[in-house]
């Protein structure tokens, strides 16, 4: 009996203590399941450079964490450090104090550009590290190309014939979703970037042209070329569906985005893959890219006590991460330092793409037109989805998207 | 203050009503002298469904009322900006079109769900109340199955089925069609499932009304040489008015807040390209958001849509129940 | 009408169109059952199998589907909270509901009406509508992100249909046994609890039933108010198993079935009291 009570006291002492001492546990939120497998790696490398620290990765539902994230918040109950959207969520979240400004907290942030913390700032401070950008290429099968005697087209003309040989030969030539997401953040900007030139869509943020314009018209006609070659039955599809189909090789190529690369693998072992940017009307086409997100901090965390997240998010804003990422994650990473030399070779060849054929004037997602509800890029989702069901016309689509920004 | 003034007040009168009620000497004589004794025992009685009702439910309810009139968008300030929101809500074309276009997917969802209830509800309702009938009980449990489904499990597993690649429809019938997905397909398959679950409910009530019809009237009538056919036509029908109208009132409620199978079956979204949108969903993506659109159009706004429903929902419901009561059924 | 003028057309009528009915009739138990059963057996195939045919039985029956949707879906913990908060959410109402119809139904007073139907307005409109309030009044109270926080909410969303399925069964009970003990000098409280409460029984199982789907069956509560994953409730886990599993239909059909079992279990035991709760306001 005193022998349990001893233990019991000894055990409360302990309990005690640890509740004394500082924070070491930081506690992150990232959007998909998927995200949170490949980050591992990341949670190694940070609990390698800080024994004493735990990071733990929860994952939250990609089509709902901004709703989450924003009533965990409201609640109090919000995560230490969490990924942010790109503005109009952090300025909305600075606003109503629940992130708080980074510069302090992380020195290295004064070695980014300010276009990068732009997107992720409120009244000039930063609030959030920049994640990763973004880009969008056109992943194909390399073996699919080859069987089929097919190259890797040149011109829009060249594209369309391309896939119109693996039609013939009975090869599904588009593997295709029917989420809204993926057509405001991915569809639309592949095909955008290879039709609109630099000095539309200055003009187009500059308010000289708007969405009505022929140029941006010709975007969802182009996309209507593109419809017959999609998998049958797309239409009921989901997001990982596309992919996987593509994976296995039931399809010869995806629009998606650079972080799906490693994802392939994940989804077969033996899935073959490259990338290509799609071709514009008259020759070699851009890539859009962005800045996907940032990593913000809870304005409720105490930076003298809550070290953990602190070192987070330094270590997060450091080349070594930067490389993680780049590695793991496919992700063409913009810590300063990062020379993506741990990336797999698509990856590296995918920065060097961005770096020839890149296009960042944002014309929707992350866009001036965002910033605002109702965003832009949720309209451009919804008509690119309209057109490639045949539910509206081109001309339409283009009215609606002018419509939405219209009544910001 | 005024806080800590309420808790002593409700404690010396639960104290004193408690006493009351176990007869010993009053403890609180301020609750003595305030109300009788009757009404302390109904109060006590009452006092905590009310109190929960009230605070969870009915202030709720008001409190939405009037976030309709701020533009809050969930964080930050919220000012206020009187019938702004209606007005955007029923004028701006992007919004009224959305909200025109959910309530006309609502309004056929009743439409077709009364036809299924009431028309192949009652049917199978009168075949199930032939005593002699066999298996009964087996048919009872089958066709009430799909309702007590959770409706979230019904509409993933309703996704498998309708497949384009791997589900049984397609399998039967040598397709490949992505029903959820096309335009012209998604919302009457998502209607057919929907009506398909809910009409089970309807047919186990027509079938207790049919019961509960008096053997006097059927006996009457086969006195007077009435067959099957004839003494539905003239006994039950008439007899089922006040069901029937009942069961039109609870459809068109599960009509227009109709989410859940939605939700499943088609997400938030209303996908595709609006064709299953309803006003619940309307209201969720209006209110919280999407992928693409963190705040939705706030929740000011969403308190607006949400009150324009339940206005709806409230009026016709309270009108439909006064032509009820204004008509009385003769036998 | 047709004169019969034949006993072989005589019989042919009689069987044919009993046949026809019992077809119609069959038929659509197929229609309603068949997607459930379907579910159950494909629950059983492992991927490959499920995506070669859809309607042939699994050659050999994956119980690990079930295994891995259990552990990896970590449904132990989930079914946990759900089955907390169903049996505190019935418990409440059943305590509250009861008493408030017991004053409702044998007290005359002055606004008894009024509040009677300040309850009935709760069963027209549906909750939510007024989520967000509620929202920002539980995180006032610290309740968000709690299970009670839910269970608090269950009771009050259905406190209207417990007091109006009770205020009716109560106009059914006899006076006499109340009378008999006022006489006898039972004070109201013991009168509630050792008289009233067992006859209330058949309409408390009643109402305790149909509570129970729609407690265990929801995920709009959980969806908005739940945000820490060891919290979720048995569907709430789902929609993230679903997301998580997205094209690994045996799992997500496995987690589903899991989902299901203890509400049709409870049904195939306890289908009369299902179907008595839900008819009430039929039969009057």
């Amino acid at each position: 009996m005193r022998k349990t009570l001893v233990c019991l006291m000894g055990l409360m002492m302990i309990v005690g203590l640890v509740s004394f001492a500082q924070t070491t546990e930081v506690e992150v939120w990232v959007w998909g399941q998927l995200t949170v497998d490949l980050m591992a790696g990341l949670e190694s490398a940070f609990e390698a450079a800080y024994p004493s620290y735990d990071a733990v990765f929860v994952p939250k539902a990609a089509a709902e964490y901004n709703t989450i994230l924003t009533t965990a918040l409201q609640g109090g109950v919000g995560p230490d450090v969490f990924f942010v959207r790109t503005n109009p969520m952090p300025a909305e979240f600075a606003a109503a104090g629940f992130i708080q400004p980074v510069d302090e907290i992380v020195p290295l942030v004064a070695a980014y550009d300010d276009s990068q913390l732009a997107a992720l700032s409120y009244e000039g401070r930063p609030y959030g590290i920049p994640y990763a950008t973004v880009a969008f290429p056109i992943y194909y099968n390399p073996e699919i190309f080859a069987a089929n005697g097919v190259s890797i087209p040149q011109t829009w003309a060249e594209f369309l014939a391309v896939c119109q040989t693996l039609a013939d030969n009975g090869v599904t030539p588009i593997a295709m979703t029917n989420t809204n997401w993926v057509m405001s953040e991915i569809v639309h900007p592949i095909v955008a970037a290879s039709f609109l030139s630099d000095a539309w869509l200055e003009d187009l943020v500059a308010g000289n042209v708007d969405y009505t314009a022929p140029e941006f018209v010709r975007t969802y006609e182009a996309l209507e070329e593109m419809r017959p070659y999609f998998a049958e039955g797309w239409e009921a599809l989901s997001y990982q569906d596309m992919r996987v189909m593509f994976a296995n090789g039931e399809a010869a190529m995806v629009l998606d985005g650079n972080w799906s690369a490693p994802s392939f693998l994940t989804m077969n072992e033996d899935a073959v893959y490259d990338f290509f940017i799609l071709p514009g009307p008259d020759g070699p086409g851009r890539m859009y890219w962005r800045l996907d997100a940032g990593w913000g901090i809870n304005a409720d965390l105490d930076p003298e006590v809550d070290e953990a997240a602190v070192a987070f998010l330094n270590f997060l804003a450091g080349p070594t991460a930067g490389e993680i990422l780049g590695r793991d994650l496919g992700l063409l990473t913009v810590q300063p330092g990062t020379r993506l030399f741990l990336a797999a070779d698509i990856t590296t060849r995918m920065n060097e793409a961005r770096d020839a054929y890149g296009v960042s004037i944002q014309y929707g997602v992350g866009g001036p037109f965002d910033w605002n509800a109702p965003t832009v890029s949720s309209s451009i989702g919804e008509t690119t989805a309209g057109v490639l069901l045949d539910a509206i016309t081109p001309a339409e689509a283009a009215a609606m998207v002018q419509e939405t920004v219209d009544q910001q | 203050m005024a806080g800590e003034w309420c808790v002593a007040s409700l404690t010396r009168f639960f104290l004193g009503a408690a006493a009351t009620m176990t007869d010993r000497p009053a403890i609180g004589r301020w609750a003595d002298r305030v109300l009788s004794r009757k009404m302390r025992i109904v109060l006590v009685f009452l006092l905590p469904a009310l109190a929960i009702y009230t605070v969870f439910i009915a202030y709720p309810y008001i409190t939405s009322i009037i976030y309709s009139f701020t533009d809050w968008i969930g964080v930050g300030e919220r000012n206020f900006i009187g019938f702004d929101n209606y007005v955007r809500l029923f004028t701006e074309p992007r919004m009224s079109g959305r909200w025109w276009n959910a309530f006309k997917h609502n309004a056929i969802l009743f439409g077709v769900s009364m036809l299924f209830t009431v028309g192949l509800g009652l049917t199978f309702a009168l075949l199930l109340s032939n005593r002699k009938l066999k298996g009964r009980g087996f048919f009872k449990v089958a066709y009430f199955m799909p309702y007590i489904l959770p409706p979230l499990t019904a509409g993933f597993v309703w996704r498998y089925i309708l497949h384009p690649r791997i589900g049984v429809v397609n399998e039967i019938f040598r397709t490949a069609i992505p029903w959820l997905g096309k335009l012209d397909t998604a919302f009457p398959t998502v209607v057919i499932v929907w009506c398909l679950r809910v009409t089970g409910l309807y047919i186990l009530f027509f079938l207790a009304s049919i019961l509960s019809i008096s053997n006097e009237y059927r006996d009457a009538a086969r006195v007077d040489g009435c067959n099957r056919l004839k003494e539905i036509w003239y006994i039950d029908l008439p007899l089922l008015r006040p069901t029937i109208l009942m069961i039109t009132l609870l459809n068109f409620i599960n009509a227009f807040g109709a989410f859940d199978m939605f939700y499943a079956l088609t997400g938030i979204d209303g996908a595709p390209f609006g064709r299953t949108d309803v006003l619940t969903t309307f209201f969720y993506r209006t209110a919280f958001g999407t992928v693409n659109q963190p705040f939705g159009e706030g929740l000011g706004m969403g308190s607006a849509v949400a009150c324009s429903i339940a206005v709806f929902v409230i009026a016709v419901s309270l009108v439909f129940l006064r032509l009820i009561h204004r008509t009385p059924v003769e036998y | 009408m047709g004169h019969p003028n034949s006993l072989r057309s005589i019989l042919l009528k009689r069987i044919g169109s009993r046949a026809l009915l019992y077809v119609i009739l069959i038929a659509y138990a197929v229609l309603t059952i068949f997607p459930f059963l379907m579910s159950l057996i494909s629950s059983f195939k492992s991927f490959d199998e499920l995506y070669a045919s859809a309607l042939r039985l699994p050659s050999v029956w994956q119980w690990e589907n079930y295994a891995m949707a259990w552990e990896a879906g970590e449904f132990a913990q989930y079914f946990q909270n759900s089955v907390f908060v169903t049996v505190i959410s019935i418990v409440g109402l059943l305590v509250l509901g009861s008493m408030a119809a017991y004053a409702l139904s044998r007290y005359e007073f002055r606004g008894r009406r009024i509040i009677q139907t300040y309850f009935l307005a709760g069963l027209v409109l549906p909750f939510r509508l007024a989520v967000i309030p509620v929202f920002i009044l539980l995180r006032d109270l610290g309740l968000l992100d709690s299970l009670w926080g839910l269970i608090l909410i269950y009771i009050a969303a259905d406190l209207p249909f417990a007091i109006f399925i009770l205020t009716n069964y109560f106009r059914t009970l006899p006076i006499e046994v109340e009378e008999a003990a006022v006489m006898d000098g039972a004070g109201p409280f013991r009168i509630y609890a050792q008289i009233l409460v067992p006859m209330l029984r058949p309409a408390l199982a009643t109402v305790g039933v149909v509570v129970f789907i729609w407690v265990w069956n929801d995920t709009f509560v959980p969806l908005v108010f739940i945000q820490s994953s060891e919290k979720f409730t048995l569907m709430l886990g789902l929609t993230n198993f679903f997301g998580r599993y997205l094209r690994q239909w045996h799992y997500i059909l496995a987690g589903s079935m899991i989902t299901l079992m203890p509400v049709v279990i409870c049904y195939l035991f306890a289908s009369r009291q299902f179907i008595e709760g839900l008819t009430t306001g039929v039969r009057k």
